[in-house]
């Protein structure tokens, strides 16, 4: 387009070799009709850059004669064209300017200009100067051709190249290009937009047996479907072969996104007809919706096929939307996990001791060490707040066996101080069913050959238990011939058969604190704790009550016949810089005595 | 009963500190979530859940909230303000153990409640209790401008 000859309008005008035989009247006549017939328009300007001549072909070219009225200053007619991408024309570049200023080949301009029809036509302007005997130009001689055709024609065929030839539907460039536009004006207007992805499900099976001509024809007419069921204001296009991509603005709320979807699937899942045979096929679709997701086009189509992807792992003919918040929550979950190891790593965990005392005959009977951790910013975490965060990484072996070892260490510390107590530790289900529990556990009791086995109890959640019955209660059988006792946890949340309780062969029941906290107002949970402690005397277990919380507790549950209990209204779960002085001022409430607790049969 | 109203992402939520902003603005996100798979009707599982993503979060988050507490000297200069603080991180804690306690034994927060709990504890901690130790960080930012 930039390359249109022009030498041969210079060799018209500027060689008049030609003509030199001739008179020079009849030369100027001569000049004068080749100028008048010639198509392109001619211009001639004084060194002041105001119009000596212009040929009759310029006046059809530019839109308001009186620019071209002789003595008129160029910038008259500057004023009415407009550059390539319909800016006003730079003054400074027009070429009539540059050649004013002796540039000899400065590059001819391609110009818009609106006729007085209002059609839109396009010029090429070129200016050379016409030099004098003194060397700078006494005048310049403009050239300007209508190209109008040659640029259209250019036009048509990147309007061509922005289409699929098959559906007719914009391509992936326009498509592009549309997101681009659609994202400026929502960015202005705060609208929201959907960037959609969508793959047709199974459109391989219908081109391999039906062959590829009625596979193009299902394309158009899956195409023609979509651009009904959208509205004219949004975009399908076709970018790859089965996979088309929507763009759905001026969106309230995301359930109108979910809306349009809906219908868009019910539309091409409707059966096609197609060489007289009856064909269906569905379509998975992804979106990500702006804002709330990126502002990048390219992210925007990647987080829509990432959703896309999820569509079809969750089963095809489906949408399923873009979720922007869960690479960051992802990080943060996958940055806890990497805390708690590293916070293991740096003895961050401390073990605090909740005292189990027989109320009955008012006596400490053990304790359960319970997990802290010592945040470097956050303070002294509970364990609730930490461990169902790492309940299914591998970490919660290495803390469980952390504190197997750190409670057989201080087992042995307060025999030493003349305290023989149970100590008992809480382990995890995945550490129980996952892992090498039991070489890992005979391997930390012979790294405490100080400590006695015999008053270790090990605290398995009643879930965790039935989560492998029969895993758990081999565990159970092996580890009692060395003397380690077993206690179901949390007992009664998990609905455990009495089939489950008489294989677990557990040492202790242990009645949830839920039920204990509530039992004095609840005759339910009253019937809960009753239960338990019925079953754990039909079974010959012990029974352990949690989450005593006062004397009203205590009374009743030595009246339900259950005498070994922990809780606040014992004590609080101690360290160990307190335990050794509460274990040795430990006085049994005289308050509990005065119960007459009788055996439950 | 009508579902409570869906806590929207507005500049009016803006603190202007970045990191806070960006993770607010997740929880706004997950608080959302939350209520939708409430408001469908959740059974023990998402419950289970909900409260996970919950704790795990919050727990991400609020360090990141006392860390730069800590960097700028908050407890020091203004420490009414950060003892308040750090209580309203750990009554949300508080809370959303309490409702798997409940959880244990079977029982379901109902969802009305749960959604005005976390909806309500966030937009109140953001406009007021955020707000204040954003204001306080950036003017520490201001006064020592390349230093942090």
């Amino acid at each position: 387009m930039r390359d249109v000859p022009h030498g041969k309008e210079r060799s018209n005008v500027a060689s008049p070799n030609p003509l030199s035989r001739m008179d020079p009247e009849r030369m100027c006549q001569r000049i004068s009709s080749v100028l008048v017939a010639l198509e392109e328009g001619l211009q001639l300007w004084d060194d002041a850059g105001c119009l000596i001549y212009a040929n009759p072909a310029s006046h059809a070219q530019f839109p308001t004669p009186e620019a071209l009225g002789a003595g008129r200053h160029w910038t008259a007619l500057a004023r009415d064209c407009r550059t390539e991408s319909g800016g006003p024309c730079p003054i400074d570049d027009f070429p009539v300017a540059r050649a004013l200023r002796g540039e000899r080949h400065a590059t001819p301009l391609l110009m818009q200009i609106t006729r007085a029809d209002g059609q839109l036509s396009w010029l090429r302007l070129a200016a050379h100067p016409l030099p004098a005997s003194s060397g700078s130009p006494d005048s310049v001689v403009s050239v300007s051709v209508d190209v109008t055709q040659l640029v259209e024609q250019e036009l048509r065929l990147k309007q061509q190249a922005h289409f699929d030839t098959l559906t007719g539907l914009p391509n992936r460039a326009l498509f592009s290009d549309r997101i681009e536009r659609v994202l400026a004006h929502a960015r202005r207007h705060g609208g929201r937009l959907a960037v959609c992805l969508l793959d047709l499900d199974g459109f391989k099976a219908v081109n391999d047996t039906l062959g590829h001509q009625a596979g193009d024809l299902l394309l158009r007419k899956v195409a023609r479907r979509l651009k009904d069921t959208l509205r004219t204001e949004d975009t399908a296009a076709r970018i790859g072969g089965d996979e088309f991509a929507l763009l759905i603005g001026d969106l309230n709320t995301s359930g109108q996104c979910e809306y349009a979807l809906k219908r868009v699937l019910d539309a091409l899942a409707a059966p096609y007809s197609i060489d007289d045979q009856e064909v269906r096929i569905t379509a998975s679709i992804g979106a990500t919706l702006f804002p709330g997701d990126a502002v990048d086009p390219d992210q925007l189509l990647r987080h829509a096929d990432q959703a896309m992807y999820a569509a079809k792992l969750a089963g095809k003919n489906r949408f399923s939307l873009f979720d922007p918040t869960h690479e960051s929550r992802v990080r943060a979950n996958f940055g806890l996990v990497r805390k708690i190891e590293d916070a293991l790593a740096r003895g961050q965990f401390i073990l605090h001791y909740q005292p189990k005392v027989d109320c009955l005959n008012g006596r400490v009977v053990g304790l359960e060490a319970l997990i802290r951790w010592q945040h470097p910013v956050l303070g002294l975490r509970m364990p609730g707040e930490f461990l169902p965060l790492i309940e299914h990484e591998d970490v919660i072996i290495g803390i469980g066996n952390w504190v197997i070892a750190e409670a057989l260490r201080q087992q042995a510390r307060l025999r030493a101080a003349g305290h023989d107590l149970s100590i008992s530790v809480n382990i995890a289900a995945r550490q129980l069913l996952k892992g090498q529990f039991a070489e890992q556990l005979d391997a930390i009791l012979a790294g405490h050959a100080d400590a006695d086995p015999g008053r270790l109890e090990i605290e398995i959640l009643e879930t965790a238990a039935l989560e492998d019955v029969v895993a758990v209660s081999q565990l159970i059988a092996e580890f009692q011939g060395r003397g380690v006792r077993f206690a179901l946890d949390d007992f009664g949340t998990g609905y455990s058969s009495l089939v489950h309780l008489k294989h677990l062969g557990a040492d202790v029941l242990k009645i949830d604190q839920t039920f204990v906290r509530d039992m004095l107002d609840d005759p339910g949970d009253l019937a809960i704790v009753q239960g338990v402690i019925g079953l754990a005397d039909a079974f010959h277990r012990d029974v352990v009550a949690e989450g005593v919380e006062d004397l009203a507790h205590i009374r009743s549950l030595l009246e339900s016949g259950c005498h070994v209990m922990q809780g606040y209204g014992i004590s609080r779960p101690l360290p160990t810089e307190h335990l050794d002085l509460w274990l040795e001022s430990f006085e049994p409430d005289p308050a509990w005595q005065r119960v007459n607790a009788a055996p439950l049969h | 009963m009508e579902n409570p109203a869906p806590l929207v992402w507005n500049d009016s939520l803006i603190t202007g500190v970045a990191e806070i902003d960006e993770q607010h603005h997740i929880l706004v996100h997950i608080l959302n979530e939350a209520g939708e798979k409430l408001s469908r009707g959740a059974n023990l599982d998402d419950y289970e859940a909900i409260t996970h993503e919950l704790l795990s979060y919050a727990l991400y988050h609020f360090e990141t909230e006392e860390a730069l507490m800590q960097e700028y000297g908050y407890a020091q200069d203004e420490a009414p303000d950060a003892h308040r603080h750090e209580a309203e991180h750990r009554s949300f804690t508080q809370q959303v153990l309490a409702v798997r306690e409940q959880l244990k034994a079977g029982i379901l927060t109902p969802p009305d409640s749960l959604m005005a709990f976390l909806n309500d504890w966030l937009l109140r901690h953001i406009m007021l209790t955020d707000k204040r130790l954003a204001a306080f960080i950036l003017a520490r930012r201001c006064k020592a401008p390349g230093s942090s």
